[in-house]
């Protein structure tokens, strides 16, 4: 069941963008953040440093990366599902971040979320679409991937690079990237400080898994400011972030996932002013869903952090999705009965309404969602 | 006293059971008929098959009416599955005596208060439950008459089915001409049975262990505290077993019962078991026990942790443990099981001799019992109003007198 450490919420890195990502987030979260990458280009995992990275397609692809053909990332994800698979076993919230535009993130990704959708775990998966300068080429390939990603996630938040980079037009390249991959990594860092601090307003990873289940496409945005009128300020900073299209996302909401994060100095009154500032951007009808944080790391600042939902069709909209019917997926390798392919699914119940609880269906046998291996 | 005949009913996912039973000295109930059927056309505690589930009704009924010579026009039903569930509501009264001190008066007009906040349209209320009074800051007051205060408040604890699901079962039994006389929740009706009035007071959980359902009550200080059902049960168990080591349905059953366990049984785990050859399987071959522990371990153990995930606060409080009813309860080892995922002592919960004799069956179980055995006490007691009521009857005569159905 979910690892005590990470209440089974994990960040999954893809490719080599997003295993960069990834570890860039775990870096600013900190050791308890529980993260792992799958890459399929072993050069590439050298590269990054604080985060468990994984090569996935080595046999078929010889270490070499995809090539950014996304059939390779494809086949190279199907084929070492069962260790990827087993890495997230103890996940019911699984965050994933990617990169669109190559071979591994657009191909692999799609692959690893239909295959966690079917074990009834919870998907947000957050993925940057390329520079515009980096040509036409990339962005089909991107434009191409993005329904798959749109399909198997739960929720999805794509994040143009165009838009990272916004205001950093005059730095260097590689100053940029690292200013712009911080943007992403601070901004998974606080959504985790949210979810697995125990709040004053709690959202756990149980809320966040709710609203993921009923809400569509989304857009992230993070925001600091501290002095005097802080409350206002920093909602503000928020309506004028580019990962929010400078608040048009907000506008538009239709459901908005809405951390604080203050010093043991934040006053009521401050809570209120960012939440009568939030109402008078969105529309009258959304649904906030927030959270407050109280840690001594921020005092003298507000940091916020805001998942932006652009539909909301609330309750059990999606109750029973998770497995539909009968598949053949190899879960426990060789060892497994019937010649290493296991029937997940859940016979006897099928045709009556699932037990779904917590994302998870429980009418598949549990050894086979807990992956055990049994003594033959 | 006259002879009063009751007759219950209970469509489980994998018996359907009907006692009929007559009341005798001290609000006891002497059982003196009884059918048991296999159900069909029900999974998870719902009817999805209305006819093959009343070819159940009608044989269990039938055999029941014939041993005890009399027949039957009116039942008390049990029900459960996920479609139950609970919500709490709450009255607030201000003491109107000028001497502050709370009336009668006002314990009858905040009893109505509390109830005030039904659950919507689509949801059929079983169940009203009294929770505790609060007077001002005293929290936890059993009955505050005559205490003094300002304002007195009481919650309710409500148990409620989705109404569609409630109304096919009514419309099956109306189809052989049974009326329904009242609807109970099976856990609540277990309870009634296996608990004695001590361990109502203390603190306890009966988990009742069904065919397609778990379902479960907590009291404490004889109050019902927290309550629920899931579609969790006996059948996943078996289908985990067939899945794992690709037998029928049938094979997986009698495995079970033969040589189950709740957790990886240490004697027996360099064991095998020899599975004869069958159609499906043309030569014979052997199965671990120990594999065999672990799918059934695995089930039983998240089945337990469910439970604990609802009511873990509340349990903490439970002095008297957990008891295990249904036919879930006899599963080897569970009370070890239950000791690791609950940190408390557990035992098999069978219907009590203070409240109801005759019921022995070579059958069924007596913990499988628990049900029908709670409906036909409760079921007594009710008809029997103006007798004075044993303790199990205390809760029960609350419920007859204007908070229940």
């Amino acid at each position: 069941m979910s690892s005590d450490t990470g209440k089974g919420l994990t960040l999954v890195g893809i490719g080599g963008g997003g295993c960069r990502m990834a570890a860039a987030a775990r870096q600013a979260h900190g050791e308890m953040m529980e993260a792992v990458g799958f890459d399929t280009d072993e050069a590439s995992i050298r590269g990054v440093s604080g985060l468990r990275c994984h090569l996935i397609g080595a046999t078929r692809l010889n270490k070499q990366g995809a090539g950014g053909v996304h059939s390779n990332g494809r086949l190279a994800a199907q084929d070492d599902l069962p260790s990827i698979l087993s890495h997230l076993k103890d996940a019911r919230v699984v965050v994933l971040v990617t990169c669109l535009g190559g071979g591994t993130g657009g191909g692999a990704t799609p692959v690893i979320l239909k295959a966690l959708r079917a074990e009834g775990k919870v998907t947000l998966c957050f993925a940057t679409l390329p520079f515009s300068f980096e040509g036409s080429d990339r962005r089909q390939t991107a434009d191409r991937d993005r329904p798959f990603l749109e399909q198997g996630a739960d929720t999805l938040v794509l994040a143009p690079l165009d838009d990272l980079y916004a205001g950093l037009e005059q730095t260097t390249l590689v100053e940029a990237g690292r200013r712009a991959d911080a943007i992403l990594a601070s901004g998974l860092a606080l959504l985790w400080r949210l979810l697995l601090t125990p709040g004053y307003i709690g959202f756990d990873p149980a809320r966040l898994q709710n609203m993921l289940v009923s809400a569509g496409a989304a857009r992230f945005g993070v925001a600091s400011a501290g002095g005097e009128k802080r409350g206002e300020a920093v909602v503000t900073a928020l309506g004028r972030s580019p990962l929010l299209r400078h608040g048009e996302a907000l506008a538009g909401a239709r459901a908005l996932a809405l951390g604080i994060m203050a010093g043991a100095d934040l006053r009521l009154a401050e809570v209120g002013a960012i939440m009568d500032r939030i109402r008078t951007i969105c529309r009258k009808d959304v649904h906030v869903e927030m959270g407050v944080v109280l840690d001594p790391c921020f005092d003298g600042k507000i940091e916020l952090v805001s998942l932006a939902f652009e539909q909301w069709v609330p309750s059990e909209r999606r109750a029973g999705v998770a497995a539909g019917g009968e598949y053949a997926v190899d879960l426990l390798g060789k060892d497994g009965p019937r010649d290493g392919k296991l029937q997940v699914g859940s016979g006897k119940f099928r045709g009556v309404e699932k037990t779904v609880i917590k994302g998870e269906d429980l009418d598949i046998p549990t050894y086979q969602r807990l992956q055990i291996r049994l003594e033959r | 006293m006259a002879r009063s005949i009751v007759a219950v009913l209970e469509i489980g996912t994998s018996n359907t059971v009907a006692l009929i039973g007559e009341t005798i000295e001290g609000g006891r109930v002497r059982v003196i008929g009884k059918g048991v059927a296999r159900t069909s056309g029900v999974r998870k505690g719902l009817i999805i098959e209305i006819k093959q589930a009343a070819v159940g009704v009608h044989t269990a009924l039938s055999q029941a009416e014939d041993t005890a010579d009399v027949s039957v026009g009116e039942v008390l039903l049990a029900v459960s599955g996920t479609h139950i569930m609970t919500s709490p509501s709450e009255g607030r009264l201000p003491v109107r005596a000028t001497d502050g001190k709370v009336t009668r008066d006002d314990l009858d007009e905040i009893r109505e208060l509390a109830r005030a906040n039904r659950p919507g349209p689509d949801r059929a209320v079983l169940h009203a439950l009294p929770q505790f009074y609060r007077l001002d800051e005293l929290d936890g007051i059993p009955n505050p008459e005559g205490m003094r205060g300002k304002q007195l408040r009481l919650g309710s604890l409500f148990i409620h089915g989705q109404k569609d699901r409630i109304d096919d079962a009514l419309n099956m039994l109306k189809g052989r001409a049974l009326d329904t006389r009242d609807v109970v929740f099976s856990a609540l009706a277990a309870a009634t049975a296996v608990l004695t009035p001590e361990q109502r007071n203390h603190g306890v959980a009966v988990i009742d262990l069904g065919g397609g359902t778990t379902n479960y009550v907590v009291y404490l200080r004889n109050v019902v505290i927290a309550a629920g059902s899931f579609g969790i049960g006996g059948d996943h168990v078996t289908n985990d077993i067939a899945q794992a080591f690709s037998i029928p349905m049938n094979q997986a059953e009698e495995l079970k019962l033969g040589e189950g366990c709740a957790i990886i049984d240490p004697q027996r785990s360099g064991r095998r078991f020899e599975l004869p050859a069958s159609v499906v399987a043309a030569s014979s071959r052997s199965i671990s026990i120990k594999a065999l522990h672990t799918v059934m371990e695995a089930r039983m153990r998240e089945t337990l942790g469910l439970v604990r995930d609802q009511v873990g606060a509340e349990l903490r409080n439970a002095g008297a443990g957990v008891v295990f009813t249904g036919g879930g309860a006899y599963l080897p080892k569970l009370d070890e099981l239950a000791e690791r995922v609950f940190g408390m002592r557990s035992q098999i919960g069978e219907p009590l001799q203070q409240y109801i004799e005759g019921l022995r069956d070579e059958r069924v179980k007596p913990a499988a019992l628990a049900t029908v055995s709670g409906l036909l006490i409760r079921s007594a007691q009710l008809r029997d109003e103006d007798n004075p009521l044993g303790p199990v009857g205390m809760w029960v005569s609350k419920l007859a007198k204007g908070f229940g159905r």
